[in-house]
């Protein structure tokens, strides 16, 4: 399908190399800025941008045709429209795939949740049992406080942590709480860890899991 | 490599075959039962080996009444 002959007034708004909500945001302003017979075109050089802000586009009763040519995605909005000024185009933006993986699970008890104990016990079992099988691996996994006994040589889970650790995944171990319940020597699996280590991976992940 | 997945009628069960084979020195692992095998969310027992490899083990959970299902599953 072609529409660049009937294109003559259009406003243009260059998105390549910008990432989400960037696209998002200009394109709002875009829209604002458009004159009523102006149709806009929005150049951007990655898929996800192109279903945020055709999405964003279509939400706010926009008509989007897309198209394809070497690394530009075009979109291309015959009709502007009208995009409320309190539209937070943020909202728009789908999560970049890539976060899924910069996450971390803090582990702080040896059992899941609070109830009963031989439930909470068969509960964290479970959990950290699942994980080599789940897609999306946490980087790291931390553990403190009675979380730390799952990391001793008796553990119920440390075949599982055993192989979470050869795939890559890092094992933090408080130190402190080895010390404290004196048992620095039964650890099997992970690497002893202070607060520092341990805080600086929770700040620098996308997410922590603490379950 | 095959495994066999145990699957019981309540938690309260998996919770006393756990007991059970812990008391027996039996290696098994606590997994959520896998949905294509139960609706419900609840957790199953896992044991490495094919059924007839761990003809020990489920004799020991059948003395002590616990009934199951088994199920072979062939995993990477």
């Amino acid at each position: 399908m072609s529409i660049k002959p009937t294109l003559i007034n259009m406003k243009t708004i260059d998105a390549r190399g910008k990432s989400c909500p960037v696209p998002l945001i200009m394109t709002k302003k875009g829209v604002a800025e458009a004159a009523a017979d102006e149709s806009l075109v929005v150049l951007l050089d990655n898929e996800t941008s192109a279903g945020n802000v055709t999405r964003f586009l279509q939400d706010h009763g926009m008509e989007v045709h897309t198209q394809r040519e070497g690394s530009t995605i075009t979109l291309t909005v015959p009709r502007g429209g009208a995009i409320p000024e309190q539209t937070d185009p943020a909202a728009w933006c789908t999560p970049d795939p890539a976060g899924t993986t910069n996450y971390m699970i803090t582990i702080k008890q040896n059992t899941l949740g609070r109830g009963n104990d031989d439930l909470g016990q068969l509960l964290i079992k479970g959990f950290i049992n699942t994980l080599p099988d789940i897609d999306h691996k946490p980087h790291t996994i931390a553990f403190l406080n009675a979380g730390i006994f799952l990391t001793l040589h008796d553990s119920p889970v440390l075949e599982a942590l055993k192989k979470l650790e050869v795939s890559g995944i890092k094992i933090l171990v408080c130190g402190t709480c080895l010390d404290f319940y004196q048992c620095k020597d039964s650890m099997a699996v992970g690497v002893v860890s202070n607060m520092y280590d341990i805080l600086d991976a929770m700040t620098k992940a996308g997410k922590v899991i603490a379950p | 490599m095959t495994r066999c997945i145990l699957v019981f009628a309540s938690t309260h069960q998996v919770m006393k075959a756990e007991k059970v084979l812990q008391e027996a020195g039996v290696r098994h692992e606590i997994i959520p039962t896998p949905k294509e095998l139960s609706n419900d969310c609840g957790m199953s027992i896992r044991l490495s080996g094919a059924a007839k490899e761990n003809t020990d083990t489920t004799e020991i959970l059948t003395a002590h009444n616990i009934p199951f299902k088994l199920f072979e599953r062939d995993t990477p």
